[in-house]
């Protein structure tokens, strides 16, 4: 582990600039090059969006932790919102027609096409936590 | 996010100023579907100045894509950035939209 950074936020999209923020500054601090870095907010604003409009849909906190294990940098976004998987959620069939693919799940296909592991676990006490992993090394 | 619209041609040519986050989604949805209520089917979406868009923004464009095709009109996008168009590419939607290099090549391929 390389010095793990947590924020806790009100589960309000006006906290998503903040989020990316905080995630962009501990992503550089931690080694992330500007594509790394870009993949991994557009995955993170997915995750804690989701998180905000469909697990909490009201008053709540997300709280974001940002580190690097394994050559990975690793961002956790975590909550107390009803347990849902999204890693169990069907991909949208892209190569299907606009009209025939569907376009629920859209987010969690982007978190999967812009990180390299996603991992999810739900915490004895409840609520989500999220992993993104995204491979900083070649070597990993 | 800021938009602002002028026509070329018979083209409805919109262009895109900030993010397109939920809200910027939101607003886009409206500016497109008011023109398309006032009879308008030939349209382009100027990005030259949009550095981001999130999976809320894909969802408005590709289902008002989708309805306006049924209507026999048509959006292009033109001047898309990288970023931006390699989340097009991530979900698959590059190959749905046509994408141009400038707003005057888009109006002139309708």
């Amino acid at each position: 582990m390389t010095g793990k950074r947590s924020r806790q936020w009100q589960a309000d999209l006006t906290s998503l600039a903040e989020i990316r923020a905080f995630v962009e500054s501990c992503a550089k601090t931690l080694g992330a090059n500007e594509s790394q870095t870009s993949d991994v907010l557009l995955a993170v604003n997915e995750a804690v969006t989701n998180s905000i409009l469909h697990g909490y849909g009201g008053a709540g906190l997300v709280r974001v932790e940002v580190d690097r294990e394994n050559g990975q940098l690793c961002v956790c976004v975590a909550d107390q919102a009803p347990p849902f998987d999204p890693t169990q959620h069907i991909t949208p069939n892209i190569n299907r027609p606009l009209d025939e693919c569907g376009l629920g799940g859209m987010g969690i296909h982007m978190m999967r096409a812009l990180t390299d592991e996603i991992v999810y676990h739900a915490p004895i006490e409840g609520g989500n936590e999220l992993t993104l992993k995204k491979n900083l090394s070649e070597d990993v | 996010m800021d938009i602002t619209q002028r026509e070329e041609k018979g083209v409805v040519v919109f262009s895109l100023n900030g993010r397109i986050d939920n809200d910027g989604a939101t607003k886009m949805e409206q500016t497109l579907q008011s023109a398309a209520e006032a009879g308008k089917s030939k349209m382009v979406l100027d990005l030259s100045t949009v550095q981001y868009i999130n999976s809320a923004g894909l969802r408005v464009l590709a289902e008002f894509l989708t309805v306006n095709r049924e209507k026999g009109g048509e959006l292009y996008l033109s001047a898309v950035n990288s970023r931006v168009k390699r989340v097009f590419q991530i979900v698959g939607f590059d190959n749905f939209f046509r994408m141009f290099d400038s707003t005057v090549d888009a109006v002139n391929a309708f």
